[in-house]
């Protein structure tokens, strides 16, 4: 990596307390991202990613803890700082986008008051400076009558100009960083593919560094220079997207590419999904948390976890047998086939 | 917004309707029969004969109905037994004195109900959490009238702190333009009257008040609970704004919208109670005046009274519903 | 290990559970509800064996004992002090006991009764009796709750049973508005939707999807109600419009006129509502714990 890293996670976790006993929500991750770069994690729900963003930016509900590592943003470690010191960060340097934008929107309060909210905190601006820079952001993310829409409320914007209208508030103070969790998962198909070539021109315009959520493969592909794989609370590969896409060594990245329906392919060809149930969190990883669903298991697999290693430079894989480098293509074109 | 008052009007036309015939059907159902019930000790064959004239009492039902919709429409509720007075004389003498304890008792039960909600729902799951649930709990488990006969006993006999009985010293000398006593005081600018007049009401306020607080309390809780659990309360946290920023414009404005509509549902609580605190404090409002009205079976003053009273109680649930589509943007404006 | 066996375990692993189950396992933890239990437990007992427990007749009394003045507050002979009549406060507040059960029984049973059948009828089959239902609910819930109770007994006329029936009246909208929501809500959900789509008979559908849990917030309500009942019941005693018998021992009966004697003879107020404090307060601890219980969002979620 050429350019000094913004943001740097090592090793965190975190646990939640409820009264079925503790959830092993992250089990030890680390990745670093820096400016103008774009970073996909990917995984099934409930595999930590949302936990982790919410981990970094010290917004967990009540039940979480972050319970280790730790995540240095401009040489300070965040997991230590008070709540205070962190609201001069939060929506300032570093901003977040959220999955549901009918939910994650004040139903009470007008949108242009919601874009101020964050001037007026971080910048001290007044009503009219503020309501000129919010009638500047709405317009940037592609509302029409920006001004007047300005006076409207939530439940008055359709779900794709709900969601630009959240992507002006995250971009209000000019954020360093973005976390956008799955923020096209609550649209249709249309109106996702405007909004990520919204969010990838506002990223480029502003050098801003992006960590884009998802479970959909397919918005990675588009959007992302790597990609990080989560599974049950770890990062079970990592690397460009190239390399993750056109070489995947882990199994599950293989079992999650592989159940993709291809259009290409020959028509009688049966479905195949990743069998098995997602791992119990209950317990903390004691040996690999795939291996229970994993076709390529192997001894090792049930007794320790996996180390992230390196096995071709820029990318990682945490797997004790990992697949082959040319499997995932052989695979392709068996399918394709005549 | 238009056309959702219209529509909620144009529905209290059948309510309205069906209670006026709820009423006239209840006075036929009295035992003594309708124009002995109204008439009451004094009548005599001469003067029930002229009921049975005046509301056509050998006519068909609907006719009489009809008689008693366009009376009732008049503005006459019939004359009492008691007093020989017009009703609704009386009801402008007493209703505003129930008015007058109805507000001060809500008043008293938001002013200490919502804090105390909002306070127990920060601090879920401490003490303070559990002994306020238990508390609104034992608040809504004593009946109104021991809770005023406790109040009055302490602060009254044993204290005697304030006063037992009435709205007023009978020492006051007050003009009543209003009947609203405490406006009659500011009005009169009479400042020693005015805080007899608050001394009077303090005590049975605050029992008629404690069932409204335990429940405001509760309702304030849960929907503050709820709320702070929401997404855009995540939002307003991830974007970095003050915790009573978050607490007051977040959280409570849209906890307010569940609040209120309890609130407007406790009026008629706040009527039943009523009733039974103005009987210990021997307090001259609607509450002791139906309650009289019962033993010495003046059925005019009951039959006007319920009507009249439950009028007042459908008008106010209705300004309650106009309020809470005001105050919620998604009915406000769409 | 092969896949399947692993699925097989994990399966097992997850402990069954009903709606039933959980909602006792969560009531059981719950130590406000405990204390509820405990307190109608020791209410039902009283009510129960109220002949062995009190010593004497709760109607007569002996005005010999007054002494001249009334009225003599608690002491070693008569643990609650004796009333205007000379009569035993200990042994009219155990037979009150039997009082305020009935009352709570009866008055929960015609209201929940009628409004059950009004309540299931205008919520399956909905169109214009569910409108006409839902009218003339409205126009017995314009009538604020105790103002109409005081109509029907003045229509009825004076009596522990009419204002028993009186209170059960009042509540009769609550129950049919509850169980009309209930049914309305069950029979649009998804899942009742999946059941018809895959073909499974109406009848079946009733019992099996709809019914039972329409029936979790009734039994919630009822509860509730009858905490609501026995003080209703008690208030219109306490207005005189009770029992004409003032020897009746009802709770709220034996509360009427006493404000007079505070000075003097504050038990014959304080002792009375207190004992209904207490039965109420035991009935509202269950009904919130049951109302806790039962709430799905709570349900087991690994």
């Amino acid at each position: 990596m050429d350019r000094q890293a913004l943001l740097s996670v090592e090793d965190l976790r975190v646990e939640f307390w409820t009264e079925r006993g503790t959830i092993y929500a992250v089990n030890g991750v680390s990745f670093d991202i820096a400016a103008g770069e774009t970073l996909g994690i990917v995984g099934e729900s409930g595999c930590g990613k949302s936990v982790t963003s919410l981990a970094i930016l010290g917004i967990l509900s009540r039940a979480g803890r972050v319970v280790g590592g730790s995540a240095t943003f401009e040489g300070r470690d965040l997991i230590g700082l008070s709540d205070d010191e962190l609201r001069t960060i939060r929506g300032k340097d570093i901003a977040m986008i959220f999955q549901d934008p009918m939910t994650s929107l004040n139903p009470v309060l007008t949108i242009g008051r919601q874009i101020r909210e964050a001037l007026e905190t971080h910048f001290g601006m007044d009503r009219k400076q503020a309501n000129k820079r919010a009638g500047e952001l709405l317009d940037r993310v592609g509302i029409p009558s920006a001004n007047a829409r300005l006076r409207d409320y939530p439940h008055q914007f359709s779900g794709g100009m709900r969601q630009r209208a959240m992507i002006a508030m995250a971009l209000a103070c000019e954020p360093k960083l973005i976390i956008a969790d799955e923020p096209t998962t609550a649209l249709d198909v249309t109106i996702q593919a405007q909004i990520l070539n919204l969010l990838r021109e506002l990223v480029r315009e502003r050098d801003t560094a992006l960590i884009l959520i998802t479970h959909d493969l397919g918005v990675v592909a588009g959007m992302c220079e790597r990609v990080n794989v989560m599974y049950a609370g770890m990062f079970m590969e990592t690397g460009s997207a190239v390399q993750v896409f056109a070489r995947p060594r882990h199994p599950y990245t293989v079992g999650l590419l592989q159940s993709v329906p291809r259009l290409d392919a020959v028509r009688k060809t049966a479905l195949n999904p990743i069998e098995g149930n997602p791992r119990d969190m209950l317990q903390p990883p004691q040996f690999c948390p795939f291996a229970p669903r994993c076709r390529y298991e192997v001894e090792a697999s049930r007794q320790e976890v996996p180390p992230l290693e390196q096995i071709e430079p820029g990318h990682k894989v945490a797997c004790f047998n990992p697949v082959p480098a040319e499997e995932w293509q052989r695979m392709k074109d068996a399918v394709v086939a005549r | 917004m238009l056309r959702f008052v219209v529509r909620r009007l144009l529905l209290l036309v059948p309510i309205l309707l069906g209670l006026s015939i709820l009423v006239f059907l209840w006075i036929r159902a009295l035992p003594a029969g309708p124009a002995q019930s109204l008439l009451g000790e004094r009548a005599t064959p001469e003067t029930i004969a002229q009921i049975e004239e005046q509301y056509g009492l050998d006519r068909p039902l609907h006719i009489q109905y009809w008689r008693y919709l366009k009376t009732v429409a008049q503005g006459d509720l019939g004359t009492t037994i008691r007093t020989r007075r017009p009703v609704t004389e009386e009801v402008k003498e007493r209703f505003p004195a129930t008015i007058e304890l109805a507000m001060a008792a809500l008043l008293f039960a938001t002013l200490f109900g919502i804090p105390l909600g909002f306070v127990a729902a920060k601090r879920y799951g401490t003490w303070i959490d559990h002994s306020s649930l238990v508390a609104s709990l034992i608040g809504i488990s004593i009946p109104i009238f021991f809770l005023a006969i406790l109040l009055k006993y302490v602060f009254a006999v044993q204290l005697g702190w304030l006063p037992t009985v009435g709205r007023i010293s009978v020492l006051i000398d007050l003009e009543h333009p209003t009947n609203f006593y405490t406006l009659d005081a500011l009005i009169a600018l009479d400042f020693v009257a005015f805080w007899d007049v608050i001394k009077h009401l303090i005590l049975p306020a605050i029992a008629l008040g404690s069932i409204p607080l335990a429940v405001t309390a509760r309702i304030t809780r849960a929907a503050v609970l709820d709320v702070q659990n929401e997404d855009y309360v995540r939002t307003a946290r991830a974007k970095g704004l003050p915790p009573r920023v978050v607490d007051i414009r977040h959280i409570f404005r849209n906890a307010l919208l569940p609040i209120s509509t309890i609130i407007g549902l406790q009026t008629g609580l706040l009527l039943s109670g009523a009733v039974l605190t103005e009987t210990v404090f021997a307090f001259p409002g609607m509450g002791t005046w139906l309650v009289e009205a019962i033993r010495q079976r003046d059925y005019p003053v009951l039959q006007g009274g319920i009507l009249f009273v439950s009028f007042v109680f459908v008008i106010v649930n209705l300004i309650v519903d106009i309020s809470y589509a005001l105050i919620n943007p998604r009915i406000r404006v769409s | 290990m092969s896949v399947a066996q692993v699925e097989a375990r994990e399966v097992q692993l997850e402990a069954p559970s009903g709606l039933w189950s959980d909602a006792w396992r969560r009531l059981k933890h719950n130590p406000a509800a405990i204390v509820g239990f405990a307190l109608v437990g020791i209410f039902l007992s009283i009510a129960i064996f109220a002949p062995w427990i009190a010593p004497e007749d709760p109607r007569s009394g002996d005005l010999s004992r007054l002494g001249g003045a009334c009225c003599p507050g608690p002491s070693a002979d008569y643990w609650f002090g004796l009333d205007q009549q000379g009569r035993d406060v200990f042994s009219r507040i155990v037979y009150g006991a039997r009082y305020s059960l009935l009352i709570g029984i009866v008055s929960v049973s015609v209201g929940l009764s009628v409004g059950l059948v009004f309540g299931s009828i205008a919520g399956y089959f909905g169109g214009w009796i569910d409108s006409i239902i839902m009218r003339m609910t409205d126009i017995m819930l314009s009538v604020p709750g105790l103002l109409l109770a005081i109509g029907i007994v003045a229509a009825l006329g004076q009596g522990l049973w009419q204002i028993m029936v009186a209170v059960g009246v009042t509540q009769i909208p609550i129950f049919t508005r509850l169980l009309r929501g209930s049914i309305l809500a069950t029979r649009e959900a998804d899942y009742v939707l999946a059941a018809r789509s895959v073909g499974v008979p109406r009848r079946l559908i009733l019992s099996a999807h709809i019914l039972p849990n329409s029936i979790s917030p009734v039994i919630v309500q009822g509860t509730l109600a009858l905490a609501t009942a026995i003080i209703d019941v008690a208030a219109l005693g306490f207005l005189g419009l009770g029992p004409q018998d003032p020897a009746t021992p009802e709770w709220g009966t034996m509360l009427t006129d006493t404000t007079r004697y505070l000075q003097t003879a504050p038990h014959l107020a304080l002792i009375p509502g207190v004992a209904i404090v207490i039965s109420v307060l035991g009935f509202n601890l269950i009904g919130d714990g049951l109302r806790e219980a039962l709430d799905p969002r709570f349900r087991g979620r690994g």
